[in-house]
């Protein structure tokens, strides 16, 4: 019988994987136009002059990313040259003190401390600290971490600069559409 | 999805496939040791692999088109085992009735591998 | 014995220290979750997991290749082409491999610069390997295919399972190239970090443990060139018509459109289905065989990968890959719980198998067993089984209470921290941790001293002989 003759199954392992890659391929080509900058889910980084908010969306039925009217980080109007290159400096301090190696971003990391997606826009800032005034807070936490609950921080030693980098890097970040991932954000905050 | 529900669900899951696994593992010893009792058992966990299909289906919040998946694997789960040990049998048996390894050199003899006549 | 064959002990011998490395800092890890200001600011956690699984990825890796040097020369008939080279670069990967670590425990991390990433520390999850290391890890993979291939075109022994393993070393060294770049986009970062940590675990190391397995089937059990090389390619078409649109599984929550979330969930949910027939084929094996081998302790490892992949990757893997369900999972410790199983059942049993296969043919026995092989067996299995079964516990728990009920806030997060099933979780991790600890200090001494100082032939000897 065929399916005892080896290439007939080295003919499948063959065609299966030439057809899966090309599939691959298709949708990475689709799917890298849907997640560069400016792309449908992925923000420009000036976004970081904006207020963001992240909420349950009927219509989607999920929680939807949005930017909305003008509200400055650090009492700055950045251009997008300056946001970019703002943003690249968190990602590469975000490298420099292996914070996925604790944190989780869009829950990809080490499980051991507090998913980053949506960390801008958490209520232990956000009830806080408005808008214009959480940046200099965040700021200050990564500075000199303080306790929060059973955990507590290292302090990695940023400078000033360096932590304002990794909040703009948030705040960029809290604005990014990921299908309503994490669910239900905030709905029992003081649980 | 609720939280009770995401969990509950999920268990569902993994039930569904544990089941199938001891089905088959069952299945399989069967043949090997062979103990006819042990056919009613693996058959008996697939039943019960159905009927966690069936909550599944029924129960769930889970979309449409993963309860048709599910209902789909679920077949193939029951003919996996018995496929797969049919084609093992024949292809070991061809093997020991004609020598078409390239390299014969590391090859061990054994009778052929039909298991009822090795008890 | 080859040349070739010396240097894969060596390999294996540098695997198991490695292993042994991993083991301790993965216990080290488990200890900062039940006690968080552990060594805080002097030696985080993070390094602690960065040591963790790079040495994961490296022992396997270091099996992976001290495998194939094994068999190699056996498959072609010959010595390997470029073996001189093949020697140098081992000591040269234990160099690089000793250095980065010692940079990882002193240094810890860096400025945020570009010197950082080169130097001291990438800081992307399983990359955290600063650039001049990468390229040294690029300069050695590309040595090791240039061996195989170079081996195999001189033999011209065109065997099904060299070409396919010839095949799989091109997309195991491409990928890799993935270690290099520093892409701000978190979302484009993510997806191709992606590829380089699914396309490399879950398709072309599959592929290359594929290959190892058949070479060490038809060792072990004497099975056929035509029965293992149609498994293989059986194998193949199944994991990779599976496996690379199953990378899927990933993308749904990065950024990334919607429908990955139908696409993953698809071929993921389909991943169990070739795992139950490689259970069935290991349990007809083991039949034909009268659950006896002449080498015991490769044998059962064989099939302890069997069901470890098909528990781990398959049960518990579908448990949490539907996206409805994945949206509260994942990121948690559920999805810890999988990885460890999963890794274990795939890749660490397999290369356990080919090393007791190496020990017997090196220490000239014709028969391998005795009484520690068992105890590490078992302590190692059970140890396993606790951890994830306590990680599942607590990752259920966290899904649960954090992500559905608590929204995965902050709040939620430091409330979980005082969830009885979590925390007690995390103590029965670290406890089991401690078992799996006591097995490989087993395993350790029984691959040492196996045949050296203590009979081989120790257990009751062989009850069936063939019909």
């Amino acid at each position: 019988m065929y399916t005892r003759d080896p290439a007939f199954w080295r003919a499948a392992a063959v065609s299966s994987t030439l057809f899966m890659s090309a599939v691959l391929v298709i949708l990475t080509v689709n799917t890298l136009q849907t997640i560069s900058i400016g792309g449908s889910n992925v923000p420009t980084y000036d976004v970081i002059n904006r207020q963001i908010t992240y909420a349950y969306d009927p219509a989607q039925h999920e929680y939807v990313a949005r930017a909305g009217g003008e509200e400055l980080l650090f009492g700055r109007r950045y251009t997008e040259k300056e946001a970019t290159a703002l943003v690249a400096r968190g990602k590469l301090v975000i490298q420099s003190r292996a914070c996925m190696d604790c944190h989780t971003f869009f829950g990809n990391g080490a499980y051991y401390a507090p998913d980053l997606t949506r960390a801008w826009l958490d209520p232990i800032w956000a009830s806080e600290y408005p808008g214009p005034k959480r940046g200099a807070a965040i700021t200050a936490f990564v500075m000199h971490p303080f306790r929060i609950g059973f955990h507590v921080m290292p302090n990695l030693h940023l400078s000033k600069e360096e932590a304002q980098a990794v909040v703009a890097y948030l705040k960029w970040m809290s604005a990014v559409n990921t299908n309503g991932f994490p669910d239900g954000f905030g709905r029992a905050q003081s649980r | 999805m609720t939280a009770y529900a995401m969990v509950g669900t999920a268990l569902l899951l993994g039930a569904f496939v544990l089941l199938a696994g001891l089905y088959g593992l069952l299945y399989s010893l069967a043949m090997v040791l062979e103990r006819p009792r042990l056919r009613p058992a693996a058959f008996a966990c697939y039943a019960l692999h159905f009927g966690v299909m069936a909550v599944l289906v029924i129960a769930t919040p889970l979309g449409g088109w993963w309860k048709i998946l599910i209902v789909g694997s679920c077949l193939a789960y029951f003919a996996i085992p018995p496929i797969t040990w049919r084609y093992l049998v024949s292809l070991h048996r061809e093997e020991e009735g004609s020598h078409h390894g390239r390299k014969p050199r590391k090859h061990v003899a054994r009778p052929v591998v039909s298991i009822r006549s090795r008890a | 014995m080859y040349r070739s064959q010396r240097l894969a002990l060596k390999y294996f011998a540098a695997a198991v220290v490695l292993f042994g490395v991993m083991t301790l800092f993965g216990l080290s890890s488990a200890f900062y979750f039940v006690h968080p200001t552990f060594l805080l600011n002097t030696f985080n956690f993070n390094t602690s997991k960065i040591l963790h699984i790079n040495t994961l990825v490296l022992w396997l890796l270091m099996g992976f290749f001290g495998s194939v040097y094994w068999f190699l020369p056996g498959e072609t008939g010959r010595e390997v082409e470029g073996i001189g080279a093949a020697e140098v670069l081992f000591w040269v990967f234990c160099v690089v491999i000793a250095v980065v670590a010692a940079v990882f425990i002193v240094v810890q991390y860096g400025p945020g610069t570009e010197f950082t990433l080169w130097f001291i520390n990438q800081g992307r999850k399983y990359v955290e390997a600063p650039r001049w290391a990468a390229i040294a890890i690029v300069v050695v993979a590309l040595v090791f295919a240039y061996n195989v291939i170079a081996s195999t075109v001189k033999s011209r022994n065109y065997s099904g399972i060299l070409m396919v393993l010839i095949l799989d070393l091109i997309p195991l060294c491409v990928l890799y190239l993935d270690a290099f770049p520093r892409i701000t986009n978190m979302s484009k970062d993510l997806f191709w970090w992606w590829w380089l940590v699914h396309l490399w675990v879950e398709a072309t190391w599959e592929i290359l443990i594929g290959c190892i397995m058949a070479w060490a089937l038809m060792d072990l059990l004497g099975s056929s060139r035509r029965v293992v090389e149609s498994w293989l390619y059986v194998e193949v078409a199944l994991v990779l018509g599976t496996g690379i649109l199953g990378l899927g599984h990933h993308y749904f929550w990065i950024g990334t459109p919607r429908y990955w979330l139908g696409v993953g969930g698809f071929f993921s949910a389909l991943e169990p289905l070739p795992l139950l027939g490689m259970v069935i084929h290991a349990i007809y094996d083991a039949g034909v065989n009268h659950m006896q081998a002449s080498n015991r302790p490769a044998f059962y490892w064989m099939l302890a990968e069997a069901f470890g992949n098909f528990i781990g990757a398959g049960v518990f893997g579908f448990m949490m890959t539907l996206p409805q369900i994945n949206l509260y999972s994942h990121g948690t410790q559920w999805t810890a719980s999988h990885g460890h199983f999963a890794f274990w059942g795939a890749y660490a049993c397999g290369v356990i198998t080919v090393i007791y296969l190496a020990v017997q043919k090196t220490r000239g026995c014709s028969r391998l067993d005795g009484r520690a092989w068992k105890w590490s067996f078992a302590l190692l299995n059970l140890g396993m089984l606790g951890m994830v079964g306590a990680l599942l516990v607590a990752g259920i728990d966290q899904a649960f209470f954090e992500r559905a009920l608590g929204g995965s806030t902050w709040s939620a997060f430091v409330a979980l921290q005082h969830q009885p099933w979590y925390t007690e979780g995390m103590w029965a991790r670290f406890l089991f941790g401690l078992v799996f600890t006591a097995g490989f200090a087993v395993l350790a001494y029984d691959l040492i001293t196996l045949g050296r100082i203590r009979g081989v032939e120790e257990a009751e000897p062989v009850k069936a002989a063939a019909a």
